[in-house]
């Protein structure tokens, strides 16, 4: 076991090199030899691999000056030692005997499992092609970031891939070093690869391989694309798609995904007595035009952009106030961008001023990994301080979009004692870099620069609002990606890429000519947050039912594969949603649209008891609530079930017990109430069962009151149904 | 809430009349058949650990390996102990049980970033997008839960949050989230009858079956499983243990009177009637500046109250030898002193304390150079930790787990016990 670790710390260290640009070819050698002694060694270099692979977003970001640095040129021998290095520690991780074991080698399960492992190779060989890329020190051809310039990069990546594969040869099966351990030729990965960039997006005459995807004018273009697109992946996938959701299935999910809640039974009677041939399009017209949807809207981003537990200058309020403006007038979403970048002045009166109060401190650390994160759709923050010189690159890249945040401050306005406390969010005339230190203690100056782009540097020219600028410029910019790419995800519970705030050449998407023609279409209706929606919602894929199929079984992003959307999946209701359900169960949304505000406080504090902040300076918390037997335990005995099942606080409830019905009838109207279904066999026998126990009551009453206890009982038991709490 | 009991009722007798068929005609409903009458005991030699998480990463070359004389060492100076090491003068009252604990000086982790260091501390494994691998918590309870019958409230505690994920192991062996108030929320079932909630439950079950049975995924029933603990927690006699405020005032007070204290009190509780892994949360260690003051007014005298109460407790009732007391972050933070009078993170060479459950304590293993940058011993992985955690337990090494998609996983990444901490 020593040896064991003396190799693996050795193995690190010699990797450690090849990031430094530092591996000479007796360390190459030694490397090489490590591997391949040893399986776990081989398996430890893929685990860095892997870990390092999420800066491969750096790398391909490398700045021009340093490509002047005094180091190698690097030779052929070098390339290919690299590669054979990497292919290996590739092929020996998949081979470890315990992969072996992989149980039902049913076609599906193998098929889905190629996917998986030819997206790892594809990663190790995107990875290994930048590595390559790096140690030549060529000139990169384009300085600038690539991830604004998405349109040309994933065939940058593309191209480099399907040249190493032709030219490596450990690749092909003859040539294989005899040192490796045996491999098991059959297994899919190595045969085929159904998910590398090109294959997915399937025929090859579809579209000039210069542009990914199409900027769509036309709302049914779009919707065109979306359904071809995603049928095209099924193929490719080999899996069939569920049949259409029945409307019941239809109508509970677009009101949950555009309303935030359940359907109310009138609201529900009215869709499935329509008509009209165009109703599924009615009702997302008239939901995404409905207050309910600025409401469940402006909650998910302002959950998103400050957290539920944020610090306590902000005045979460007065953002979900402004972004449920931009919903009701269906600003675009740019220019929200643009004034939560740019905001100034006091968060209580300015609501987009509420998501850089919340990330200003440490140096405004959080502000950029939030800015990358969640607007931009990158992960950056590993970068801020890592001691690695391979890292130090991405260091200074991330400090140059830390240095727009320099001038901004966040004072606290002089007032009476009695006073609450006012903040100012302001930029202070400043100018300059941004110092920051590597772990080492060299002091480095950043200035502020974007996308290549240097910006005016003086006291009086705001960087932020230059950003603003910058983020929002371009036909494809990250923050349409971005934005377009977790539309999709609360929409389909999955991304085009996971995580969904990942993107990048290392995590490439799956549907990325869709992707690109959705996010492009976005962009060029100036960023109409309602039409997406409606794309989406109007699509086939989202009309699907979430009941697998024995053709889509393998179709399980939750267990790891590829979403290929062939079936709606899962998405747990938030505590927002359960919140806003549980109301209209008991009746309760008239007096919502007008008092929202106090509706929304109401709620917040009810949530805030599934949420714990994990106190760091990336101001991030966790949510304990989804399927955990703390939310067990709130639908089953706490208050707002308590209130929703009694027939003294619900008024629904009450009217129902006494309507002249019959008693069968009125436990249906349970079902359809809280499942927005009809009761299935057994439920129906249960019901029977139910009146059964009321047969031999004597007085009316006391049968009455007992009819109410059981129609309270039942819908308590319909409320705790896993079937409730899921969005399907 | 008080216990769910009918003056008159005992809880075995209870579990009969929920077990019995109710006034309609429904079949048993099955939940609650199986539960052991004799859930009271307490099984003192059952083996339990409770991880001390320091939030935010902690600077342990402030507190366990201190740098005297090193342009890095800051303004603390180390003071001897109970055993054969040397910690921070401002951890007195641990210093005084350092004979039953021990520091690893030497782990070397590489995730520097607190949701990446966050994961592979408590999984072992760095993320991936493919696979959520669960907290060794959740490891712990799918591993013993099964051995514990008797055992009705959940086997993995989080007091405080912060405890990651049961990943492929499913919802049951998740977390379960308290304050360190003791109040669990929405326990009680507010006056409603034991004949109506068994009514209810009667109910639910064929809504619930009907779902499972109609092809959705595993989560219907994974859902149902964990309503099955949960009404087993509502009417357990167990969920006394919770309740810190029931103890002597004094062992209180020993404790602290604050959420930690409160925290580490209510572990030792858990572990009394059987909960095999308590993980206790202490925030707030993120000391990006100021780190000095912050520490020796602050986090420290917390933390050092805590440890070293739940340390002398144990002892004193005979269960440290069964539990093991680990302490860390997601990593260490820079042997640097920046800027701003504070340190930065820092995964490549820290330290944690680690002892009880039969370890050797009061020593320190593997050790840093003189300026903390560097490792001059052998270096540990969390998985390293993990197998010494399993060692102490009795866990067996050779477990693999398989995720969903038929991947098989060695237990604790496949670590190593650490050598002199168990020989």
């Amino acid at each position: 076991m020593n040896d064991l670790h003396t190799h693996h710390r050795r193995l690190c260290e010699l990797a450690d090199c090849i990031c430094d640009g530092r591996l000479d070819e007796a360390a190459a050698v030694e490397l090489q030899q490590l591997i391949k002694e040893d399986e776990s060694a081989a398996e430890v270099f893929a685990q860095y691999l892997e870990l390092h692979s999420n800066l491969f977003w750096d790398l391909g970001t490398f700045p021009s000056d340093v490509q002047s640095s005094s180091q190698q040129d690097s030779t052929a021998p070098m390339q290919a030692l690299m590669d054979d290095l990497l292919t290996e520690a590739a092929l020996s991780q998949h081979v470890i005997p315990e992969d072996k074991r992989l149980v039902k080698p049913a076609r599906r399960l193998l098929s889905g499992t190629g996917a998986i492992l030819a997206t790892s190779l594809a990663l190790f060989l995107t990875f290994s092609a930048g590595i390559l890329w790096w140690t030549q020190y060529s000139p990169a051809p384009n300085p600038n970031f690539v991830e604004n310039n998405p349109a040309v990069e994933p065939q940058v990546i593309e191209s480099q891939e399907e040249k190493r594969t032709e030219e490596n040869p450990v690749l092909a099966e003859n040539e294989l070093p005899p040192e490796l351990p045996k491999i098991d030729w059959d297994h899919p990965p190595l045969k085929s690869q159904p998910v590398t960039v090109n294959v997915v997006e399937g025929s090859p005459t579809q579209k000039p391989a210069e542009v990914l995807g199409v900027a769509y004018s036309n709302d049914q273009d779009v919707i065109n694309s979306i359904n071809e697109r995603i049928s095209m992946g099924w193929k490719d996938w080999q899996v069939q798609p569920s049949p259409k959701a029945d409307d019941y299935e239809w109508a509970r999910r677009v009101y949950l995904d555009l309303a935030g809640r359940i359907p109310t039974e009138a609201e529900l009677n009215t869709y499935l007595n329509n008509s009209s041939e165009q109703r599924d399009q009615e009702l997302v017209d008239q939901l995404i035009e409905s207050p309910a949807f600025a409401l469940q809207w402006s909650t998910t981003w302002t959950r998103l952009l400050v957290g539920r537990a944020p610090n306590e200058r902000v005045d979460r309020l007065s953002l979900q106030k402004y972004l449920h403006e931009v919903a009701e007038s269906n600003r675009s979403w740019s220019n929200v961008v643009e004034e939560m970048i740019a905001a100034k002045g006091n968060p209580q009166q300015n609501g987009a001023a509420n998501f850089l109060v919340a990330h200003l401190n440490n140096q405004a650390v959080p502000a950029t990994a939030f800015v990358a994160k969640t607007l931009m759709g990158y992960q950056i923050q590993c970068a801020q301080c890592h001691h690695h010189p391979f890292y130090a690159l991405s260091q200074k890249e991330f400090w140059e979009l830390n240095s727009f945040f320099k001038q901004a401050v966040v004072t606290q306005v002089d007032q009476p004692q009695e006073a609450a406390p006012t903040y100012l969010l302001q930029d202070r005339p400043t100018a300059g870099p941004t110092y920051y230190e590597t772990r080492f203690g060299v002091m480095h100056a950043a200035f502020p620069k974007y996308n290549g782009q240097e910006v005016v540097d003086d006291e009086k020219t705001s960087r932020r609002e230059q950003l603003a600028g910058l983020l929002t410029s371009g036909d494809d910019p990250l923050i349409a990606q971005a934005f377009v790419n977790r539309t999709w995800s609360m929409l389909f519970g999955y991304g085009f890429t996971q995580p969904v705030d990942d993107l990048g050449p290392h995590n490439p998407a799956t549907h990325p000519e869709l992707f690109s023609t959705l996010s492009r279409s976005f962009v060029a209706c100036d960023y109409d947050i309602k039409r997406l929606y409606r794309w989406i919602c109007l699509s086939e894929p989202y009309r699907l039912s979430s009941q697998m199929i024995a053709e889509n079984r393998e179709d399980n992003p939750a267990q790891g594969t590829p979403a290929a959307f062939s079936r709606m999946y899962f998405k747990s209701l938030s505590p927002e949603q359960l919140y806003d359900s549980l109301q209209a169960v008991a009746g309760e949304l008239d007096d919502r649209n007008q008092q929202w505000p106090l509706h929304v406080t109401e709620r917040d504090q009810w949530v805030s008891q599934f949420v714990s902040s994990y106190e760091n300076d990336e101001n991030d918390e966790e949510n304990h609530f989804d399927g955990t037997i703390s939310q067990a335990l709130v639908l089953m005995n706490g208050d707002l079930v308590d209130q929703t099942i009694r027939t003294d606080q619900n008024d629904l409830l009450k009217d129902l017990v006494s309507e002249s019905i019959s008693d069968q009838k009125k436990f249906e109207r349970i079902c359809l109430t809280v499942l927005s279904r009809k009761p299935r066999h057994q439920e129906m026998a249960l019901f029977r069962q139910i009146q059964a126990s009321l047969r031999d009551v004597k007085s009316p009453a006391v049968r009455q009151d007992l009819l109410a206890s059981r129609l309270s009982d039942l819908l308590w038991a319909y409320l705790n149904s896993s079937e409730f709490i899921i969005n399907h | 809430m008080s216990i769910i009991q009918p003056e008159n009722m005992d809880r075995r007798h209870f579990m009969r009349h929920v077990a019995a068929s109710s006034a309609m005609t429904i079949p048993a409903f099955h939940f609650l058949n199986h539960l052991n009458a004799n859930a009271a005991e307490v099984r003192k030699n059952q083996k339990a650990c409770v991880l001390v998480w320091l939030g935010g990463g902690p600077p342990t070359i402030d507190m366990w390996d201190l740098k005297p004389g090193s342009k890095n060492g800051g303004e603390f100076k180390p003071i001897s102990t109970a055993g054969d090491l040397q910690i921070s003068e401002h951890m007195p009252k641990i210093a005084k049980q350092m004979d039953s604990l021990s520091v690893v000086r030497s782990m070397s982790t590489r995730e520097a970033d607190h949701t990446r260091g966050r994961y592979y501390m408590h999984t072992a494994y760095v993320p991936n997008p493919t696979v959520i691998h669960p907290s060794f918590g959740s490891v712990v309870s799918h591993t013993l839960a099964p051995q514990r019958k008797s055992l009705e409230i959940p086997s993995f505690v989080s007091i405080g949050g912060g405890a990651g994920s049961a990943g492929f192991l499913g919802m049951t062996h998740a977390p379960f989230v308290v304050d360190s108030n003791g109040q669990i929320r929405n326990v009680d079932s507010d006056g409603t009858d034991k004949r109506r909630l068994e009514q209810r439950l009667a109910m639910w079950d064929v809504v619930e079956s009907g779902f499972i049975n109609s092809d959705r995924g595993d989560l219907p029933q994974a859902h149902k499983d964990v309503y099955r603990k949960a009404v087993n927690l509502m009417t357990s006699s167990q969920m006394e243990a919770f309740k810190v405020a029931k103890e002597d005032p004094k062992i209180q007070e020993a404790y602290g009177n604050n959420n930690f204290g409160r925290g580490m009190l209510m572990a030792r509780r858990l572990i009394e009637v059987g909960v095999p892994f308590i993980e206790v949360n202490l925030g707030g260690w993120d000391l990006h500046n100021d780190v000095f003051n912050t520490l020796s007014n602050q986090r420290l005298p917390t933390l050092d109250q805590g440890i070293a109460a739940l340390t002398q407790d144990l002892k004193s009732r005979g269960m440290l030898d069964d539990v093991v007391i680990v302490c860390m972050g997601e990593f260490g933070r820079t042997p640097r002193i920046n800027q701003n009078v504070g340190r930065d993170h820092w995964a490549s060479s820290w330290s944690l304390m680690i002892g009880g459950g039969g370890l050797n304590g009061g020593i320190a293993v593997g050790q840093t150079d003189k300026d903390g940058v560097g490792i001059e011993s052998q270096s540990y992985l969390p998985g390293d930790v993990w197998a010494t955690v399993s060692k102490a337990m009795g866990i067996p090494l050779n477990i693999v787990h398989t995720s969903k998609r038929g991947r098989p996983m060695k237990i604790a990444n496949g670590g190593t016990p650490i050598e002199e901490l168990i020989s």
